[in-house]
């Protein structure tokens, strides 16, 4: 019982200190201009501060000295760590064989320079290309698997690569080892006399792996890479497949460690098999975890501890590796996500065409596109500092809705051309038919509603044309196109984006990271483009996330509640620009004055063009919004017809309402 | 019968005790979802502890339960520290991580006692060949008594799972933690008995291996490896599919070392791997999980 208490305590304390250490620097941040601020978080500029500080520090005690000599390997420690940040941090592929990469790059290096005379530089540049190779190589199978499967595929490269070292004894010295690695400019040239060569390319190297770790993190690939590991359903809904994301992440943080290998047989001028046990790849892993994995200072940070803190404790011969391994335990009890818990980036350059979308629609004089920007552009000046109040947001929202009140919804011209069609379409479990052969069709700018009582089939018709269970028969076609049985990723890029019952939104991503994830796919009309925009930005206004300051924009999604995550996913699948909108119960949840303006702005984006299906159990909002309703029960058609006959048909009611 | 002698004897013994590890890697996988890492450390605590016991002058019989009483309260330790927090939560990241530390200390402490030599153990059972009449193969009592462990201890659970009550129980929490609660199962008791299992297969596991080879701290590492292989290969929380796992390990890694060479053994395992999840990534036992959107 003391020690639950204890525990707590312990936990809300670390809790507490780390929330108001973000709270203050929160509040740094908020009173700097945004483009001051967007400036000193780059990455480009700290990799030079960085580098700049640590050659300073081996200037002044010397790159021989013992000084220079931790500080080199820390910066060497420290780019395997932020390679295997990539896999494990922003890929959450869990690695333990980072050591594996790090030794295969030493050794490469080691026998290219040593036995080879060949020059560092190439060297190095052929032991990373060993490194991405053999990341993916492990990473080509162990994609498809769970993260357990990756760890022990990896544990067993460690072990692989141990034995293979002693095995190829002519080439790699077996036990012994390679002595004397030195560097040297060009093919069979004396070494290079100066000091300071092995020392300056190994913090240029590691200011530049910062640089690249950081990147890769912005980069189109990294988002969908951190997207996969959040949310990996959420994310093949947006079109973004796993696979490669995995792949990639593994091959990549391979080829840092194996530069890192590479760079630490230089420093250390003689390797041997003793040096890469499988407690090396530990190290790094605990290097990661306890900066933060994911973050982007926390590998840094956590190469460092661990770096000096066993050297401190060299005394005590086991107490070192005691040590990490009761920190890994500990901070997995109290502050799993490590010192630097964030892991979202910044992606300024996503809400820009969402505003753009605004402006441009503005002049046209569309009221129906712009109403966000009288209601808002005002409360948004006092919520900046406050996000927390809850005032302005009310406010905001109820600014929203009185143009709404004001102006009639008017009636959308029906396109006419089919844009869904299912035909016959079967799904079974196991003996349960969740769908025993349902046939509808969807027009462009229709609104078709889904209702049925419980288990009638309808989130699941809306995940098998998502692809995520394949129809057991039947046929999908999607504006002509057979889309039945294709991957969910394929789907939602030929334009079907979905929200989920539960919002499946990515935890350690911001805001305006979701949007960046959502670029239009293909070539929309603008006119359906700038009002898909216009959606996705009033349902963030609506929702109280604040597009228009961007450090509101910045926070984590994990921080905000259920009702913000509705209208972020909304958003999200919005801004994607589809053809087909699949919402799935969207009004679970949310405020009748939410539900209106969420209402308006799905009609927005249907009159655009857009065919929506909406599951919702909510008959008022089915009989406002829709054109058209849909009754399931027991995975078949029971009933279609307008909304406004709906409460007359007898069979809807002794199914769907038990009353007869 | 040479093939018979060389490889497969020698190779069901050691996929024996691969298949212990796997199926104390299932009993408690079964009931709390994780995969205990230290579980090779575990295998080496016995005989270690039993060494140190017995090298302070106590009696053997004396040593051997000196020797438990350490296995299970570091188990129970383990299951507090490592398991419990992370039961059934889906996070399998924290616990692998957490159960690794465990490991990584284990293996520290266990490095002290005799510096991290290898010991000859004496207290097991005997590993000197018999003939067989009639067969002209040799097998050692250590070797017979690892495949009829593995056989009974398989059977046992089995036989546990299925028809007792407190078994039903173990696997209500595997299939619903909230269920099984509301309906008056703790999770805490239910987790520290699949752990006292796991923590007394790994007690009989860590004596047969002190049987045919000395005792390395070190080795706990190859042992949660080889033991999770025949897991992957059975199909997780699978108990007979662990047996089986085990036991093509042993005789894969026999054959590896005696054909090609005794530093080919992880690469053979490995590759083994590899194959199972490219082939049957769920198990040649297990059932792939039906997705859930």
């Amino acid at each position: 019982m003391n020690m639950v208490d204890l525990r707590e305590r312990a936990t809300q304390a670390a809790t507490a200190a780390a929330t108001a250490v973000r709270i203050r620097a929160e509040r740094v941040r908020d009173t700097l201009p945004p483009p001051v601020w967007r400036l000193l978080a780059a990455p480009s500029l700290h990799s030079v501060v960085m580098a700049a500080i640590v050659l300073a520090l081996l200037a002044s005690w010397g790159p021989q000295s013992y000084h220079g000599y931790v500080t080199q390997l820390i910066c060497v420690y420290a780019v395997a760590t932020l390679g295997l940040n990539i896999t494990t941090g922003y890929a959450g592929a869990l690695s333990l064989g980072q050591g594996a990469a790090f030794a295969i790059g030493a050794y490469v290096t080691g026998v290219l320079v040593s036995t080879y005379e060949w020059p560092f530089w190439l060297a190095l540049l052929l032991a990373t290309v060993a490194g991405l190779l053999a990341g993916a190589a492990t990473g080509f199978p162990a994609g498809r698997l769970g993260v357990i499967g990756l760890a022990m595929m990896s544990l067993g490269l460690v072990l692989v690569v141990g034995d293979m070292l002693i095995q190829f004894r002519t080439v790699t010295g077996g036990m012994f080892g390679i002595p004397s690695i030195t560097a040297r400019y060009w093919f069979g040239q004396d070494p290079a006399e100066s000091l300071w060569v092995v020392p300056i390319v190994i913090v240029v190297v590691a200011g530049l792996c910062y640089w690249l770790h950081a990147r890769y993190r912005v980069s189109r690939l990294g988002r969908s890479t951190v997207a996969v590991r959040d949310e990996p359903i959420g994310a093949s809904a947006l079109g973004i497949s796993g696979y490669l994301t995995k792949v990639a992440a593994f091959a990549v943080g391979s080829a840092f460690a194996a530069l890192a290998g590479g760079l630490f047989s230089l420093l250390s001028g003689y390797i041997s098999p003793d040096a890469f046990s499988s407690h090396l790849s530990i190290l790094f892993l605990v290097m990661v975890v306890l900066g933060g994995s994911g973050s982007r200072f926390g590998p840094v940070v956590g190469a460092i501890l661990l770096v000096i803190i066993p050297l401190q404790l060299a005394e005590y011969p086991h107490l070192n590796t005691i040590i990490y391994g009761l920190l890994l335990i500990v901070l997995m009890r109290l502050r799993p996500r490590g010192l630097f818990s964030r892991s979202a980036a910044p992606a300024p350059q996503a809400m820009r065409p969402l505003f753009d979308a605004v402006a441009a629609a503005a002049p046209a004089g569309s009221a129906e596109s712009t109403p966000p920007e009288p209601g808002t552009a005002a409360p948004a000046g006092p919520a900046d500092r406050t996000p927390a109040e809850p005032t302005p947001i009310m406010a905001a929202s109820a600014g929203e809705r009185t143009p709404a009140e004001n102006e009639p919804t008017g009636p959308r011209p029906r396109r006419g051309t089919e844009v869904l069609r299912l035909t016959d379409v079967r799904r079974s479990f196991g003996g349960v038919d969740a769908l025993a052969g349902v046939s509808l069709s969807l027009a462009r700018g229709e609104i078709l509603g889904l209702i049925g009582p419980n288990g009638s089939g309808k989130t699941t018709l809306l995940n098998v044309v998502c692809g995520h269970y394949p129809p057991t028969a039947g046929e999908i076609h999607l504006g002509g196109e057979p889309i039945a049985g294709r991957r969910p990723e394929a789907i939602a890029r030929l334009g079907v984006a979905r929200t989920f019952q539960t919002p499946k939104t990515f935890d350690g991503m911001s805001i305006e990271e979701h949007l960046a994830l959502a670029t239009a796919q293909g070539d929309r009309d603008p006119e359906l483009l700038r009002a898909c925009r216009a959606g996705a930005l009033a349902l963030l206004e609506m929702g109280g996330l604040d597009p228009r300051h961007p450090a509101s924009l910045m926070r984590e999604s994990r921080v905000m509640s259920h009702g913000q995550l509705r209208f972020l996913e909304a958003a999200t699948a919005i801004s994607t620009c589809p053809r087909v909108l699949l919402l799935d119960e969207p009004a679970a949840g949310l405020s009748a004055a939410e539900i209106e303006g969420f209402e308006r702005v799905v009609h927005d984006v249907a009159r655009a063009g857009i065919g929506v299906i909406i599951v919702e159990h909510h008959l008022e909002m089915i009989s406002r919004l829709v054109d058209r309703v849909v009754v399931l029960d027991l995975g078949k058609v029971l009933w279609t017809g307008p909304p406004a006959d709906l409460h007359d048909a007898e069979s809807v009611r002794a199914a769907y309402m038990g009353i007869v | 019968m040479h093939v018979l002698q060389s490889v497969i004897v020698p190779g069901l013994a050691a996929g024996a005790i691969y298949g212990l590890v796997a199926v104390a890697f299932a009993t408690l996988f079964q009931t709390t979802g994780v995969i205990n890492f230290a579980h090779g450390q575990l295998v080496m605590v016995m005989p270690m502890s039993i060494l140190v016991a017995e090298g302070a002058g106590l009696p053997v019989w004396l040593a051997y339960l000196v020797a438990l009483v350490v296995v299970l309260v570091i188990a129970l330790a383990i299951e507090w520290a490592a398991v419990r927090p992370f039961m059934q939560s889906g996070h399998s990241v924290s616990w692998l991580l957490s159960t690794l530390g465990v490991s990584v200390v284990l293996a520290e402490i266990l490095a002290i006692p005799y510096g991290g030599e290898a010991r000859n153990f004496w207290h097991g059972v005997s590993s000197r060949r018999v003939e067989i009449a009639g067969t002209g193969l040799a097998v050692s009592p250590a070797e017979a008594a690892a495949v009829a462990t593995l056989l009974l201890v398989g059977g046992l659970l089995t036989l546990f799972y299925r028809r007792t009550r407190l078994g039903l129980e173990l696997r209500a929490i595997a299939d619903d933690l909230d269920g099984a609660e509301s309906v008056g199962i703790s999770r805490a008791r239910a987790s520290q008995i699949a752990m006292i299992l796991s923590a007394v297969v790994a007690a009989v596991t860590g004596v047969l291996v002190a049987s045919t080879q000395p005792v390395t701290p070190s080795l706990g590492m190859s042992y949660t490896f080889y033991g999770f292989v025949a897991t992957a290969m059975g199909g997780m929380g699978s108990i007979s599919g662990a047996i089986i796992g085990g036991l093509i390990v042993g005789v894969a890694t026999q054959a590896a070392g005696v054909y090609i060479g005794g530093l080919f053994v992880n690469v053979s395992v490995f590759l083994l791997l590899l194959a199972v999840y490219l082939i049957r990534p769920h198990g040649f036992v297990g059932v792939a999980p039906v997705r859930a959107v």
